[in-house]
């Protein structure tokens, strides 16, 4: 799981200590960029699920990967269950 | 016989290239490798394309303005249009291109149209834009 976040946010998220149940599960976080920026996808991630639809629409040809769009709690249960899961539908 | 347009000089230049034409707008952050100079946005028409050395016919851009550093980058890349022509004034176009030309002494050119006139351009089109903003249709090459 990658956590993509800004200063500000990860603070507040620290405050509620959100921050150590995102470190026990093992999510990498990343402040204050975007993943077509800065490389942070292994090369064996082959499909990526985001909450962001502008992630979702230029992942395709940015990242050559598969995307899964889909709420913030289908994200965490995805990253929870280890495949696309999604309560919501789009 | 070739035909002529007025258009507006927006980054006055001098180019000429074959027409690759879209009907619908591009964000050129996320939408165009500047490493490649190929239309990514998978859902755009004109995906998997590449627009180096041509006359790229847009009738404006979408999406981020970081578009103008996309831009900017495959001007110093090589991998920019030879010119770019919009049914608008376009900013994102006009910033990348005049930074360029501060920061590496050379442009892409850029010229808006009215409707008319921009939607009167094909693919393939052998256009020649100039200073003062005239465009040129030529023959296509045989």
């Amino acid at each position: 799981m990658i956590v993509i976040s800004c200063t500000q946010s990860w603070a507040l998220a620290q405050r509620a200590g959100f921050d150590r149940v995102l470190a026990e599960f093992g999510a990498r976080v990343t402040l204050d960029t975007c993943m077509f920026h800065t490389p942070m996808l292994g090369g064996e991630v082959r499909t990526v699920m985001t909450n962001s639809g502008k992630c979702a629409y230029y992942a395709p040809g940015e990242l050559d990967r598969k995307v899964a769009f889909g709420s913030l709690a289908d994200c965490v249960r995805s990253a929870v269950l280890g495949r696309v899961h999604r309560e919501e539908q789009p | 016989m070739s035909r002529r347009l007025q258009g507006r000089a927006v980054v006055p230049g001098r180019a000429e290239g074959v027409a690759l034409v879209c009907r619908e707008p591009l964000s050129l952050w996320g939408g165009f490798n500047p490493r490649t100079g190929e239309i990514v946005d998978r859902r755009h028409a004109q995906s998997g394309q590449v627009a180096t050395g041509r006359v790229l016919v847009l009738p404006r851009t979408k999406g981020s303005s970081t578009g103008s550093a996309c831009l900017l980058e495959s001007i110093r890349a090589g991998t920019a249009p030879a010119a770019i022509i919009t049914a608008e004034v376009d900013a994102i176009v006009a910033l990348g291109s005049i930074v360029a030309d501060e920061l590496y002494g050379r442009c892409v050119p850029a010229v808006a149209l009215d409707a008319e006139s921009f939607a009167s351009l094909r693919d393939g089109d052998v256009i020649a834009v100039a200073p003062d903003g005239t465009v040129t249709i030529g023959e296509p090459p045989c």
